[in-house]
């Protein structure tokens, strides 16, 4: 016992056990803090790498879209061979897909380029990416092939031999697939010095059907034909597919007061009586059922503010060739676009404006035939209308609308040239049509031959206007002895739609991963 | 008499081991010796892992600068993605800058086939050689270039205060853009689209040195504008 209290009471050597474990303490606190600044570094390094990564998988969709739209006219519905680009086509999953041209199965990768599949994309990384063929179905990761045989014949042909079907379908043909779209996955990769990092980036490309002719007249809520001397009819002589329809509606088709409709009725339900006739107003044509309902998606501009963004500046610089002058004017304050074709009728007897091939984008526009009559050339040309985009010095009842008066003659710059569409975004806040097309005071010819596409708006066609072309409206209404004649050509009817509605342009998660993949080259493994 | 002489010694070490004369001392002077040697390692250790962690931490912000930088470039408009002037060559390699060769810059810092790897890679020559590293620049006035470019070449300073004042971060970002030529079938233009590469220099208190004051790496970002932004 007392050999034990002597142990206790000698201190010797207890400074230095003190000492090395407050030494121990200390280096595990510095292992610790180092360990942690080391992973803290690490971290700094990985996310610069995965910045660059994500860079260089960016550069690739850039590479990707420039390249597609390099072969000239490739829309979605396009039918292009993506192997002449060196581009591969991804398969997705899906074991053999068809590809719009030639072959029956996806190919294997194109001849190797630069670094193998690899393009580089600046000091220390690369990309490579794929692009798939038309898609119909959800989205990238459970699509379908959209049927060639189906772009083909939306897209040429007559009304004398095809089914103008309307919408796509799918490849059952009682599917409603309503979107197309391309599949562009770019990997970009990082070199870092301890693996490499992968970044994807998948783009989706959407554009909804319709993308080229649905039917001559749509109004997915009502289409009314009223008044004497108005007429809706095919051309005469054509034998058009007695399944087509000319006209196409959800609701009713109200003929009345005389008016005349010689063409058949699209409706999701032909059981319903969806035709109303009153008052002297003749139908002669037949229902035919249209599966499913009539679906026309939103316009959606401001896709791309560069390019919509041409209409804000001045008329002059809107992409308006004024090859006579034709009192053009574009307000900048309030973002309208005014096209007179009265101010100097003694300068040229014809005023012509060329609507250059581009996209404008107006808060309204006005287009005035006056005592002459004012040509509007078209190439191509796409003309966005929208009334969020409008200032408020300009009347709500005024806000988003396309007014044409009077004398208006569209033509096309030779026969390649689609014709210029309108695309009207929403209705008027203040109430109203959206379009109105009026040939008040006119006694002779006015022909619209472009393209109205107004989903949620009411487009009128009143007092003697005759027009041609394809009209898309919430409500399409002919009033008082206007008419219209369906074109022969369905290529006459192509309405530029292709990238124009409810187009999106959506980046997709990206999925990055650190360090070396498992097996080199398979970024699958991330 | 041997067993005698070892019962002397019991009490002999006893009164030894009971003796602590001048211990004290010794085992303080090891203690603070072994002590001592701890600190500095301590100190040594934790020096290291401030100037990484500050390292990290100015990497850091050096990313995301470029980052932010490049994205604020790639919203612009296709004709505003341009430079104002022709950025002006740097002599130290480890600048950005040191790169640009007249109208030339040489965006890909790999070495080209045929150059030696390790070391800075050349720069162009002045007809654009390397063509797989260097690209014109694009600047207002110059070919397929209008005056609408709003990049501007010149190195611009994002310094952050520190909490006790005086500037804890500086860096220094630089801009270049070029035309690149891609090679596929169909793009018959030597300027199909433009190149945007983002370069920060990491700076702070202690100027432009990274760790034990060793060279800093710029941070670099790059990527592909095409004026094509829809199928």
């Amino acid at each position: 016992m007392s050999r034990l209290r002597a142990i206790r009471s000698d201190e010797r050597g207890i400074a230095l056990t003190v000492a090395i474990f407050a030494i121990v303490l200390i280096g595990i606190f510095s292992a610790v803090l180092a360990s942690a600044a080391i992973r803290l570094g690490d971290s700094s390094s990985a996310d610069r790498d995965d910045k660059r990564a994500l860079q260089a998988a960016q550069a690739g969709l850039s590479a990707a879209f420039h390249r597609l739209n390099a072969q000239g006219n490739v829309g979605l519905a396009n039918l292009i061979d993506l192997s002449q680009l060196g581009v591969h086509l991804e398969c997705i999953g899906l074991g053999p897909v068809n590809r719009l041209v030639g072959l029956d199965e996806c190919p294997g990768p194109a001849a190797p380029g630069v670094d193998g599949d690899w393009e580089p994309a600046g000091t220390g990384t690369r990309f490579r990416y794929t692009v798939t063929p038309v898609l119909t179905g959800d989205g990238c990761d459970s699509p379908y092939v959209a049927s060639a045989q189906d772009l083909v014949s939306q897209l040429t042909g007559t009304l004398d031999d095809l089914v103008v079907r309307g919408i796509l379908r799918g490849p059952a043909n009682n599917e409603d697939p309503l979107f197309l779209f391309r599949c562009i996955t770019a990997t970009g990769e990082t070199l870092a010095p301890d693996g490499s990092v992968t970044a994807r980036v998948r783009l989706q490309e959407r554009v909804a059907s319709p993308f080229g002719l649905v039917a001559n007249i749509v109004g997915t809520d009502e289409v009314t034909v009223d008044g004497l001397g108005t007429v809706v009819s095919r051309p005469l002589g054509n034998a058009v597919n007695a399944a087509a329809g000319v006209i196409g509606t959800n609701g009713k088709l109200k003929v009345s007061n005389g008016a005349v409709v010689q063409t058949d009725l699209s409706h999701p339900d032909p059981s319903s009586s969806p035709v109303e006739l009153s008052s002297g107003g003749t139908h002669l044509g037949q229902v035919v059922k249209h599966e499913p309902a009539w679906f026309l998606p939103r316009v959606s501009p401001g896709n791309s503010a560069a390019s919509n963004n041409n209409g804000w500046t001045g008329c002059l610089n809107i992409n308006l060739l004024l090859v006579h002058f034709t009192g053009c004017e574009y307000d900048a304050t309030t973002k309208t676009l005014l096209i007179h074709g009265m101010s100097l009728a003694g300068v040229n007897s014809a005023n012509v404006v060329t609507l250059r091939a581009g996209i404008h984008n107006y808060c309204r526009v006005v287009i005035d035939g006056g005592l002459l009559p004012t040509t509007v050339l078209s190439a191509q040309s796409r003309v966005f209308i929208d009334p969020d985009s409008c200032p408020a010095s300009v009347p709500a009842a005024e806000r988003g609308t396309l007014r044409i008066n009077g004398r208006v003659l569209f033509v096309e710059l030779g026969e390649l040239t689609p014709y210029s569409g309108f695309f009207v975004k929403g209705t008027p806040p203040g109430g109203g049509p959206g379009v109105r097309i009026d040939g008040t005071g006119i006694a002779d010819l006015q022909v619209l031959k472009a393209s109205v596409y107004a989903p949620e708006t009411t487009i009128e066609i009143t007092n003697g206007a005759k027009v041609l072309g394809a009209y898309y409206g919430k409500r399409v209404d002919f009033k008082s002895g206007a008419s219209y004649a369906a074109l022969p050509v369905l290529s006459d009817l192509k309405l530029n739609l292709l990238g124009a509605v409810q187009q999106e342009y959506a980046r997709s998660a990206w999925v990055q991963c650190r360090a070396t993949p498992p097996v080199a080259g398979d970024e699958e493994s991330c | 008499m041997r067993g005698s002489r070892l019962r002397a010694l019991g009490p002999r070490l006893r009164a030894l081991g009971a003796d602590e004369s001048g211990f004290t001392l010794i085992e303080l002077l090891s203690a603070v010796i072994v002590t001592t040697i701890g600190v500095i390692a301590l100190i040594t250790t934790l020096d290291t892992s401030r100037e990484l962690i500050t390292y990290s931490e100015k990497r850091e912000a050096a990313v995301h600068l470029a980052e932010r930088e490049l994205e604020r470039i790639q919203a612009l408009p296709y004709a505003q993605v341009a430079l104002t002037a022709t950025p002006v060559t740097a002599s130290d390699a480890k600048d950005p800058a040191y790169y640009v060769t007249g109208s030339f810059y040489r965006w890909n810092q790999d070495p080209a086939q045929g150059e030696p790897s390790g070391g800075p890679a050349p720069r162009c020559s002045g007809s654009g050689a390397p063509a797989a590293a260097c690209e014109p620049l694009v600047v207002n006035g110059g070919t397929d270039v209008g005056s609408a470019g709003t990049v501007d070449p010149t190195v611009s300073t994002v310094a952050q205060a520190g909490p006790t004042g005086g500037t804890r971060i500086t860096l220094e970002v630089q801009r270049f853009v070029t035309w690149a030529d891609d090679q596929c079938a169909a793009c018959t233009s030597p300027r199909d689209y433009k190149r945007v590469t983002v370069a920060v220099k990491i700076g702070g208190r202690d100027g432009l040195s990274g760790i034990r004051g060793g060279a800093v790496k710029p941070v670099v970002l790059s990527t592909l504008v095409s004026q094509d932004r829809s199928l």
